[in-house]
């Protein structure tokens, strides 16, 4: 991805490039490594066959097509690629929110998104993150996943994935309207209830309303509802209204959440766990008080399911964040699905990413040590059955 | 590093006394009588090979043996500490902590005083808040020994104070004075301030070329017999007049090539005892600076290095050219808990683990003068080490007991922290 990329540029690459480039790539085989395939299980001296940048086979006996090219990784161990769940990537901080108005439900993060400069983390394996506009907004609009490869709509793994919101200090402190958090959370049940009746209107005499379209694209659970907030009591005030509207929650940050992981355990809700390497600032929101590298093993322990991120733009990749957690008590094979299979699943992308699946997309890394441990590195780095970093 | 003081002045007299006074406060609270063996354990002397089964013995809060072989005294407390790593209390060479204030709102900040540019004679150590709860997260870190320093809003914010973590009040925590603070960025659209970059030396440099006739006037004035009036005492000029004897280090805020070279201009012009933090470029200078003696303080790099160096070169090449390389989180901009963890995210990127440890240890001791104290797990050093679950250089490893002088201030399996738990003695 090189300087700039706009919308336009997207839409030419789209036109010019007529489909995915790897639809006449020769067939590759990634042979002879330890498989973390995620989905299922462990496999010994595994080969995974790649064609048209999908995974075409997996296992310990598969044929590799004489054309294809082949990729030893004998003594190395092969997982799929990582995802941070939420990184800052490719929006200007003007960008990132709309100081007008609280409610900017309408607003993508695709339309303003401009991969440069790339972070680093492709190298560390990172092959895809979630791309959030802030938490300043009492409704942001929607992120997007997109992968750290790729030219254009190609990188797009999923334009709409959430619609993301913000509630506690951080909105409060961004407008002038010296509103409180229940004044905050009356304004959206206002503009979830409008949205409701704007649906069930339809087309016909309502004038088009994009703001109220994007809401109501999130009632009964079409589109996930990230809700970046703190404390147990504005967790359990966010799940109240998710359960009063049929929204589909997810908790972003969430550094208190550990502290009521049962209460989320039991009603599915999944977290994308707070950056355990978090600088919490000086006179900064109080409402993080919680904040622990111990969270996300706690909330495992509850049976909640969670995804790591960064909240970064560059510095150290999500795999550190996994490190950090399993030294904190999260057993190294949840890690690694926190870091695959289940950011897949909390960001929507489970048909296509987060495991070692026939029929995925081919975005493999080859590790030399334990991925989780300090001293794994990686070796290759694929995206879309492509070499796309190598040692 | 430094000259010994010239004691001319009178306000060297004065500052002696205070420090007296206050390390003689500090002497009245008793440490441990008790002997301590840590044994079994692996231990990082940092100034020897580690050893991969030793006893480190601890005597009236001093290190009284570290080796393989060394016999524990009968009625010693001993902790078994069998698959365990031992190393030395970690030094923290930048942070604001107890200044900006963790959760407390900027009008709690004593970090910047922003009346004027030059703040040569206010102290740090004045302003000190041990109530902030960052100190807590501090220890829990394995950080035993830190630098606390104000800025970097004004060219020169004010001197620096060197704290241990032994809980109580900034009063029992004073360990050092930490020198003096300049920062190269400090423009602000403020009456007196720099507007531009380049004004910043030239503002420091009038400064300085003050102290310097200041300094003259005493030393005539001493020469003479002080047989004439003496001239008028100004603090400021008295506070800088330390950083021309070597008296006092000090300390320079820079990022770029440009700033970085400013402060070493300085060095040159009036033999200062300097070293620069952050340091961003020291990729382009490691050459120029380990010529030049000019240790860096590094960081913060967790979490977010910069896109300056994002291999972390600078610090690696520096290391291996002989030069001193510490590391900083600068609390509160970057968690004061990863400062081991970045320097092992150094050590990925290729850097010794000798030097690594080094780094977070006696290399900031050196840059104030402490390294006779702190730093290293060597007999008549004080006693602050820190027990971790495994490696110090690995991230998985966690901390688990940490010590000062021979007293334990954390246990990780019991959540006891000074800094939570109340007075410290």
């Amino acid at each position: 991805m090189k300087p700039p990329l706009c919308a336009a540029v997207l839409v030419l690459n789209l036109v010019a490039a007529g489909g995915p480039a790897s639809a006449q790539d020769r067939p590759l085989a990634v042979r002879g490594g330890e498989l973390h395939t995620v989905a299922q299980g462990v496999i010994a001296n595994g080969t995974v066959v790649v064609r048209d940048g999908k995974i075409a086979a997996v296992g310990r006996d598969i044929t590799v097509p004489q054309d294809a090219r082949v990729i030893d990784a004998r003594g190395l161990i092969v997982t799929p690629g990582i995802i941070d769940a939420r990184a800052r990537f490719g929006l200007r901080f003007r960008d990132a929110w709309d100081a007008s108005r609280l409610v900017a439900a309408e607003r993508r993060v695709v339309d303003r998104f401009d991969p440069w400069p790339e972070p680093e983390w492709l190298r560390d394996g990172v092959t895809t993150v979630y791309v959030a506009p802030s938490q300043r907004n009492l409704v942001g609009g929607f992120g997007m996943v997109v992968k750290l490869h790729g030219r254009g709509r190609e990188a797009i793994v999923r334009d709409a994935a959430a619609l993301q919101a913000g509630f506690g200090e951080a909105v409060l402190q961004s407008f002038e309207t010296r509103t409180t958090r229940q004044g905050l959370l009356g304004i959206l049940r206002q503009q979830l209830i409008r949205a409701r009746e704007y649906a069930h209107r339809g087309e016909q005499g309502t004038r088009p309303d994009s703001v109220l379209e994007a809401l109501a694209m999130a009632l009964g659970g079409d589109v996930r509802v990230r809700v970046v907030t703190h404390t147990p009591d504005d967790i359990m005030a966010i799940v109240r209204l998710a359960e009063e509207f049929d929204l589909r929650l997810v908790l972003d940050q969430a550094s208190g959440a550990h502290m009521v992981a049962d209460a989320l355990a039991a009603r599915k809700i999944p977290v994308v766990v707070g950056p355990a390497m978090m600088a919490l600032g000086s006179g900064g929101p109080f409402e993080m008080f919680a904040h622990t590298p111990e969270s996300a093993a706690q909330l495992h322990r509850a049976g909640v399911t969670i995804a790591l991120s960064t909240d970064g733009s560059a510095g150290r990749s999500v795999v550190v964040e996994g490190i950090v957690a399993k030294a904190h008590g999260l057993p190294e094979d949840a890690a690694l699905r926190a870091l695959t299979l289940d950011a897949a699943e909390i960001l929507g992308v489970a048909d296509r990413l987060g495991s070692i699946e026939v029929g995925k997309d081919a975005d493999l890394v080859l590790w030399r040590g334990a991925p989780l441990g300090t001293w794994g590195e990686t070796r290759v780095v694929l995206v879309d059955g492509r070499v796309v970093f190598e040692r | 590093m430094g000259a010994p003081s010239d004691c001319s002045l009178p306000a060297c007299a004065l500052a002696l006394l205070a420090a007296l006074t206050v390390a003689g406060g500090l002497a009245a609270a008793p440490l441990t009588a008790q002997v301590l063996a840590i044994q079994n354990a692996r231990i990082y002397p940092v100034t020897a090979p580690e050893i991969p089964n030793g006893v480190l013995l601890v005597r009236n809060g001093k290190i009284a043996a570290v080796g393989a072989d060394v016999r524990i005294p009968a009625g010693a407390t001993v902790i078994d500490a069998a698959g365990r790593s031992v190393m030395p209390g970690m030094v923290e060479s930048h942070s604001h902590m107890g200044l900006k204030q963790l959760w407390v709102p900027t009008t709690g900040s004593n970090n910047n005083e922003l009346s004027r540019p030059i703040n040569a004679e206010v102290w740090a150590f004045d302003g000190l808040s041990a109530r902030d709860v960052a100190f807590a997260l501090a220890i829990e870190a394995g950080v035993t020994t830190m630098n606390i320093t104000t800025g970097s809003r004004s060219p020169n914010s004010g001197q620096a104070v060197v704290v241990k973590l032994r809980g109580g009040t900034a009063q029992e925590m004073f360990f050092a004075h930490g020198g003096m603070k300049f920062a190269m960025r400090a423009t602000e659209r403020r009456p007196n301030f720099p507007a531009a970059l380049s004004e910043v030396p030239e503002l420091l440099r009038a400064e300085l070329r003050a102290a310097r006739e200041y300094l003259g006037a005493w030393r005539r004035y001493a020469a003479d017999g002080r047989r004439s009036d003496p001239p008028a005492r100004d603090l400021k000029l008295e506070a800088l007049a330390k950083l021309l004897t070597q008296e006092w280090v000090v300390g320079v805020h820079a990022h770029s090539e440009e700033e970085m070279r400013y402060a070493m201009e300085l060095k040159q012009e009036f033999g200062l005892d300097l070293y620069i933090h952050h340091a961003n470029a020291t990729n382009v200078l490691a050459g120029e600076l380990a010529r030049a003696g000019i240790p860096v303080s590094y960081g913060p790099v967790l979490p977010f290095h910069g896109r300056e160096d994002p291999e972390l070169e600078g610090p690696v090449r520096l290391g291996r050219l002989g030069g001193t390389v510490a590391f900083h989180q600068d609390h509160p901009d970057g968690p004061q808990y990863y400062l081991r963890h970045s320097a092992a995210l150094f050590v990925r990127k290729g850097m010794s683990e000798s030097d690594a440890l080094r780094a977070l240890t006696l290399n900031g001791a050196r840059l104030f003068r402490l390294e006779h104290r702190i730093g290293s797990l060597e007999p008549g050093k004080d006693a602050d080490f820190v027990i971790l679950t495994g490696p110090p250089l690995e991230w998985e490893s966690l901390v688990e007991r940490v010590f000062v002088e021979g007293r334990e201030v954390y246990d990780r399996a019991t959540g006891r922290n000074v800094f939570r738990t109340g007075g410290a003695r």
